[in-house]
């Protein structure tokens, strides 16, 4: 599962790279270094325990564990694409259009979507 | 369920050498501060079971008389032949067995606020710390002539869900083709603004199948509701003639009902009705209005940045019960409320961190077969009021296969937001 993760993590960061190098012709390891630079910077600040309360707002819909219909569940994601999805709803980018995922994340900070990404990623996968 | 950390086990072990050097256990069990919860809906069962994982020292007990609990939201799914009444029952059995949670099966008559204590239907007290009250609605029945509990088996409200809700569906079923379905919206404030228009499409949605020659006519008690425009192009797009929508400046509202004969009375009219669901006006859980938590408009005001009543610094009102301001009353909203009352309630009890208070609210609705919608919004402690920080509703005229995913959504978020009440 984690391997899993870790490798489509890097895909869709390889796959936004390659985007901006289409694009803006740019050097694909400087636009992902910048981008792993801008995650690692929003997870240095994240707090586990404002995340953890944070959260109780998330898993009224995000359920920790059976069979996702229509949710995702999000319960042992890596803390790195939780960001990067977070931001994609924040930002309007990569295609996150959901309406309810959008107004959420437009109201939170990044120290607020990283301490959530955090103690996301540290809970078990069920 | 709970996850053990390294952390809360060092600290356990600490309570109990401390615990190892006093005389008696029962000094032990005294010492536990004491949190009561009236009422085992989405706010009273999140409050408890979010206070009860975040601090072992905390003492937590339920009152609530129904052994099982049938979610009101959901019920109209349940009209329509969506759902099951079981599968939108839940037992208590974890949050006694896994969260500790002491449940008792009893109904709250009374608090004593000075000597901080419930009384309960069979006499006896609970003495409390804190108190959480979260009853939901008391039916107003005298706000509409003629309508009282016992008319309610003939024209039930089924705004509370089980047997009620099972009256209505017995009644659509038992009805014959071409007759006319009464429903009766209530005036504002009242549980799940959207609930009576989504009931109407499930309602629509059972007659179609069923009973295509019969009519539903909503005498309602206001000229506009909750995501108007898509419920009126649902009735349109998957009922189209079945329903007709009486605002109150045309009929002037449902003045009294005669249940014997099942006839509905406006000022001028009167319709003969072969099922009449008749949703009256609603305040706050008469236990509120007992215990002196209530205004003058039986709601209960609180503090936007905890759920702290307004009237008792020791007593938390969250969902339908109190005064959320922008906040609709609906399962989602006390249960989003009951964890900003929880993270307050284990900073007064334990000393724990305080965080800003952020709530949230999505209703989705079903409208027909794979088709849903939804509006949402999040919220925040505002000066004096809980405030709208923003907002989103669907849209008129989206495409199918979006309705089908956001009718999936409500499915998940059911599965979601029961598991975070229930364990």
């Amino acid at each position: 599962m984690i391997a899993y993760f870790a490798s489509m993590r890097r895909s869709i960061a390889w796959g936004v790279a390659l985007a901006a190098v289409a694009v803006a012709g740019l050097s694909s390891l400087s636009v992902l270094e910048a981008e792993e630079e801008r995650y690692a910077k929003i997870l240095a600040q994240a707090d586990s325990a404002y995340g953890e309360y944070l959260a109780g707002q998330c898993v009224t819909c995000h359920a920790p564990t059976g069979a996702p219909e229509g949710i995702p569940h999000i319960h042992g994601l890596p803390d790195v694409y939780l960001v990067q999805t977070m931001l994609a709803y924040k930002e309007g980018t990569h295609g996150r259009t959901n309406p309810a995922m959008v107004n959420i994340a437009k109201n939170l900070s990044e120290e607020e979507l990283g301490s959530l990404a955090k103690y996301f990623s540290e809970q078990p996968v069920n | 369920m709970t996850k053990m950390t390294r952390r809360k086990f060092g600290a356990l072990l600490a309570t109990s050498a401390a615990a190892s050097t006093l005389a008696a256990p029962a000094v032990l069990s005294a010492a536990k501060m004491r949190l009561v919860v009236i009422g085992g809906g989405p706010g009273g069962t999140t409050a408890a079971r979010y206070v009860a994982k975040g601090s072992k020292d905390v003492s937590v007990t339920i009152i609530e008389p129904k052994q099982n609990f049938t979610t009101c939201f959901f019920s109209n799914l349940y009209l329509g032949g969506f759902r099951t009444l079981a599968s939108i029952t839940h037992s208590y059995g974890t949050l006694a067995g896994q969260y500790g949670v002491n449940m008792v099966h009893d109904v709250a008559v009374d608090v004593d606020r000075a000597a901080k204590t419930v009384k309960l239907g069979r006499g006896a007290d609970v003495g409390y710390d804190r108190l959480v009250v979260s009853p939901g609605i008391e039916m107003l029945y005298d706000s509409i002539e003629g309508y009282s509990r016992e008319a309610s088996t003939m024209m039930p409200h089924a705004w509370q869900a089980g047997t009620q809700s099972a009256a209505l569906k017995t009644q659509l079923e038992a009805m014959e083709d071409g007759g006319v379905v009464v429903v009766a919206p209530p005036p504002n404030p009242f549980r799940c603004p959207p609930g009576p228009y989504e009931r109407i499409c499930m309602i629509a949605h059972y007659l179609k199948a069923n009973k295509p020659k019969s009519k539903i006519m909503v005498l309602d008690a206001k000229n506009k509701f909750s995501k108007q425009a898509l419920f009126q192009e649902a009735w349109t797009n998957h009922y189209d003639g079945m329903i007709e929508w009486v605002p109150e400046e045309v009929s002037g509202g449902v003045k009294a009902v005669k249940a014997d004969s099942m006839e509905v009375v406006m000022e001028d009219e009167t319709v003969k009705a072969a099922v009449a669901n008749i949703i009256p006006a609603q305040a706050a859980g008469i236990i509120a209005k007992r215990a002196g938590l209530t205004n003058d408009g039986g709601w209960c005001p609180i503090d936007p940045h905890s759920m702290r009543s307004k009237m008792d610094e020791n007593v938390f009102v969250i969902g339908d019960a109190s005064v959320a301001s922008a906040m609709p009353k609906s399962g989602f909203s006390a249960n989003s409320q009951a964890k900003v009352a929880a993270n307050a309630l284990l900073a007064d009890l334990t000393g724990s961190k305080k965080f800003p208070a952020k709530f949230r609210n999505t209703c989705w609705s079903l409208v027909a077969t794979d088709d849903g919608v939804k509006v949402g919004a999040d919220y925040k402690g505002g000066d004096e009021k809980i405030e709208v920080t923003s907002k989103f509703i669907s849209k008129t005229g989206e495409a199918a296969d979006l309705r089908a995913q956001t009718s999936r959504e409500a499915n998940g978020w059911y599965d979601g937001i029961t598991k975070d009440m229930f364990g």
